[in-house]
């Protein structure tokens, strides 16, 4: 199991433990940032910004922990959690007056869905369209080999007949382009797309 | 509120990063279940998260002020969510839905897959190269890796994806 890397941060506070216990070290405050230095008026904006940065790395860790990506998912739990304390705690005690609220409120909001933009920008990993059909089976086949995608197709039968059935497996940034070539050759397909997980094998994988 | 004045300084690191791993994993496995739909599970893991987190999380977080401490929490914060993706993928509670496609060993494939006693629809489809068979079998998550290991055996060069599902009705399930 690949779990080098919670085990070594553990190692760290434990040594640091010792350092202290046993060499008469003194502990260091930590650093956290004087955001009381600013003028009052400023605090309300900087309460959006901050809780805005912290919910987007937050909202980008869920996505990583559902795709199950472990070390990208510790590294930005490790920097979120950072930054939570040394910035961010610092500045949210004081929500004592309503615009400072509602900066917090919305800061939250908008960094969820910052996050979730940022991510589908990103886009790691890969996906599996499913392309139905009716007519234009075989153009799309071939406009998407020559472009050396895989494409597995099948028959089907719809209301008006036979259609094609197409499976294909690529990379989550190139869905857009993807989806537009298919457009431009049969603006009636039907396309589906979800996340899977490749277990072995694959088209680009053998060449 | 737990009284850790009480503890030595040296171990409060210690502490803070075993409270931050509890209360994280048990947070991701909650996140994890929630996106499988596990409502009872998730209720129950949201109920003692949120109890940790008002006992343990908030006395910690007032007792952040030298540089250890800070490294034990992140630490932890981090660690937390490795530990609860690797918990739940231990538990694999659920189903899967595992889809091969093997241009040449597709009877073969679904014949061990069936003496294993899983349920395989087999489809046949076309590849760039001609036949190609399109094999559908759908087991409880922990089998996985089994039947995997049994399809690299059969076909190295088979492309097999695997997805999570909910199944609606009935299915034949191997036990």
């Amino acid at each position: 199991m690949r779990i080098g890397y919670p085990i070594f941060t553990l190692l760290i506070t434990i040594i640091l433990a010792c350092f202290v216990q046993f060499g008469g070290y003194e502990l260091p405050p930590t650093p956290t940032v004087a955001w009381s230095a600013l003028p009052g008026e400023w605090v309300p904006l900087l309460i959006f910004l901050l809780r805005t940065s912290d919910l987007t790395i937050s909202t980008i860790r869920m996505l990583t922990i559902v795709q199950g990506r472990r070390t990208t998912a510790w590294l930005l739990a490790l920097f979120q959690s950072s930054l939570f304390v040394t910035g961010v705690a610092g500045v949210l005690g004081d929500l004592d007056n309503p615009l400072n609220l509602v900066a917090y409120a919305s800061g939250f909001a908008f960094g969820n869905v910052l996050g979730m933009a940022i991510e589908s920008k990103i886009a790691p990993g890969n996906i599996l369209l499913r392309i139905t059909s009716s007519n234009l089976g075989e153009a799309l086949t071939m406009q998407l080999r020559a472009q050396d995608y895989g494409v597995t197709e099948l028959s089907g039968l719809g209301m008006m007949g036979t259609v094609h059935v197409m499976l294909t497996f690529i990379p989550r940034r190139e869905i857009r382009g993807v989806k537009r070539q298919i457009m431009e050759i049969d603006p009636n397909a039907f396309i589906t797309m979800k996340p899977v997980r490749l277990l072995q094998g694959g088209w680009k994988v053998l060449h | 509120m737990l009284d850790l004045l009480a503890i030595h300084p040296a171990f409060m690191p210690l502490v803070i990063f075993f409270l931050r791993v509890t209360d994280m994993s048990l947070d991701t496995l909650r996140v994890l279940f929630v996106i499988r739909g596990r409502r009872p599970l998730a209720w129950i893991l949201g109920f003692f998260q949120s109890a940790l987190w008002v006992v343990a999380i908030t006395s910690v977080l007032s007792n952040l002020d030298n540089l250890f401490n800070l490294v034990g929490y992140a630490g932890g914060f981090a660690t937390g969510n490795v530990v609860g993706m690797l918990i739940e993928e231990r538990l694999a509670i659920g189903f899967s839905h595992i889809r091969i496609i093997s241009s040449r060993r597709g009877s073969a494939i679904a014949e061990s897959i069936r003496q294993a006693g899983h349920a395989v629809t087999e489809i046949p489809a076309r590849g760039k190269d001609g036949t190609v068979s399109v094999l559908n079998c759908s087991v409880k998550r922990r089998q996985v890796r089994a039947v995997q290991k049994s399809i690299a055996e059969i076909d190295p060069d088979a492309f097999v994806t695997v997805e999570d599902i909910r199944p609606l009705h009935r299915g034949y399930w191997r036990g």
